[in-house]
């Protein structure tokens, strides 16, 4: 049995709530409404971004969500690291919930990864020891690793002396996915983490990924709009990828109840 | 030697120089006619109201009536500097107001008391003036400071969130930008310090020296006015940036920008 990394119980965010003008009643509602069929009444959108999602994250588990665009995705994951002050539910890691101090703690066991990497006025160097403090173990931060992490990920040899306002899109990209992996986490949740690189340098960041979640008791979330890559699919000694897609505040496994043997089409067919 | 007493009529020939600045509005179409005016007549009145009320206090010298001067002041401030920023919580006026009394009040007593030793304590023609030189400037710090903090947090959100989810605590991820913000604030005191008597001749100085006291002394009085308003203004923005800071962040790590708007 694959311990449980991650469980989420019940997690539930509402939309903020709109302050617009209520719709004008016409006078004499009902009377009107029968005169004027064209008029159907405006359809009230869902209050809820993601209403009771259940899911457990196994040791190994690599998730891919999938949803159509503005449908609360980026929400979903912000809520996993509990960056999202109004959601409900519980998020527990290895059985517990983090509150108060703890959160910090709970925050490098699940590090998240936005899509748009803030930039800020830091060397990449310092972005990576700034990591480490916030763990504590600046003194263990062995810059050789990064170094070889760099160069697999194609990032340029003088890329620890840049400033993070100087790094393209794409670079930054795959710096913060090494910063991610400073914090020793053991469940990396990545918003997009492909957008803005090159077919070659996607590759290289799947094959790291790879690599790290078969390296131990770890797990992957990735949200993307693409099609998962056949390196992730079919990992040796790793269970099933698991496809998960959000829509009209549901979230739901696609291929739930499925055994090992649903192949590659199948999974595609129940993707939308 | 005494300063000549100004007659009303002088008065109304001053207010000419306020009309050249009305003109330079109206030919540059500036359109700050009309501010002006405002300006204008609130500070007449707001000054020629404040004359009568201190005239009476200095003349009854009753403690009471000086911490009701004193408390009225601050309340003022206080509101006055958070009416200056463009973003609001609930708790925004508290923060004001406790970010003011806190530098003002002890600022103005470590120099009433311990610098200057006034006897009785509560000596009007001291606690008042000083007072109103330290919440003047201290205003203006202090209101930059909390403008930036809320600007920062809002704006740089995704800063202050990237640092929390590699583990960083909401001190930590916010503490670049409440330092920021209390540098900025700290800055027009810096500067005004820097070219003081070398450009500028500090309004309360030029007073004294109108009023017959020798330089020498007067700018002894300057100085000391000149570092309780560096210091309440440390003081303030500190305050200020810490009160905002806790009251946009759960306790749980998060930051919570929804708790902030903009001013309608």
């Amino acid at each position: 049995m694959l311990e449980v990394l991650l469980d989420v119980r019940n997690l539930s965010l509402a939309w903020k709530v709109h302050t617009l003008e209520p719709p004008a009643q016409p006078s004499g509602a009902s009377g009107a409404r029968a005169s004027a069929p064209a008029e159907l009444p405006p359809e009230t959108p869902p209050s809820y971004v993601f209403r009771s999602v259940n899911f457990s994250i196994h040791a190994g588990d690599r998730l891919w969500v999938s949803g159509p665009s503005g449908c609360g995705k980026t929400s979903l994951l912000r809520s996993l690291a509990r960056l999202e002050p109004k959601a409900e539910g519980e998020v527990l890691f290895r059985g517990q919930s983090a509150h108060g101090s703890g959160v910090p703690a709970f925050r490098r066991s699940v590090v998240y990864a936005a899509q748009t990497p803030a930039r800020y006025p830091l060397s990449v160097e310092e972005a990576f020891l700034e990591v480490m403090e916030f763990a504590h173990r600046a003194q263990a931060f062995r810059r050789e690793l990064v170094a070889a992490w760099c160069a697999r990920l194609q990032l340029p040899e003088n890329v620890f002396e840049r400033r993070l306002t100087e790094l393209s899109g794409g670079e930054l990209k795959r710096v913060q996915v090494l910063r991610s992996l400073l914090a020793e986490p053991s469940l990396l949740v990545l918003d997009e983490p492909t957008a803005g690189l090159d077919e070659a340098a996607s590759q290289a960041l799947y094959g790291l990924l790879l690599e790290w979640v078969s390296a131990g008791e770890r797990a992957l979330v990735i949200v993307s709009h693409e099609a998962p890559p056949p390196a992730l699919m079919q990992a040796e000694k790793l269970p099933r990828l698991r496809r998960f897609q959000l829509k009209s505040a549901r979230f739901e496994e696609l291929n739930a109840g499925g055994n090992s043997l649903c192949g590659l089409a199948e999974q595609e067919a129940g993707c939308s | 030697m005494n300063a000549i007493p100004l007659r009303y009529i002088d008065l109304i020939a001053a207010t000419l120089l306020i009309l050249v600045a009305g003109s330079v509005s109206a030919v540059l179409k500036l359109g700050l006619g009309k501010r002006l005016a405002v300006a204008s007549v609130r500070s007449v009145v707001q000054l020629g109201l404040i004359g009568f009320v201190l005239e009476w206090v200095f003349s009854l010298e009753r403690w009471y009536l000086v911490v009701a001067v004193f408390a009225s002041m601050v309340v003022n401030a206080g509101v006055a500097a958070v009416q200056r920023t463009e973003r609001r919580f609930s708790g925004i006026w508290q923060t004001g107001l406790f970010a003011v009394t806190l530098s003002s009040v002890v600022t103005t007593f470590v120099v009433v008391e311990v610098v200057i030793g006034v006897d009785p304590w509560y000596s009007p023609r001291y606690v008042i003036p000083l007072l109103g030189m330290v919440l003047g400037n201290a205003l203006t710090g202090l209101s930059l400071t909390l403008d930036r903090v809320m600007a920062d947090l809002d704006e740089k959100r995704d800063q202050v969130e990237g640092r929390l989810a590699l583990g960083a605590t909401i001190w930590q991820a916010c503490r670049p930008h409440v330092r920021e913000a209390v540098r900025l604030g700290m800055v027009p005191v810096l500067n005004s310090m820097a070219v003081v008597g070398i450009v500028s001749l500090p309004g309360m100085m030029t007073g004294q020296i109108l009023g017959g006291a020798s330089p020498i002394e007067a700018v002894k009085y300057q100085l000391v006015v000149m570092f309780m308003i560096a210091c309440a203004t440390s003081l303030g923005a500190i305050a200020a940036a810490m009160l905002c800071f806790r009251f946009l962040v759960t306790t749980d790590h998060q930051l919570d920008v929804a708790r902030l708007r903009k001013r309608g």
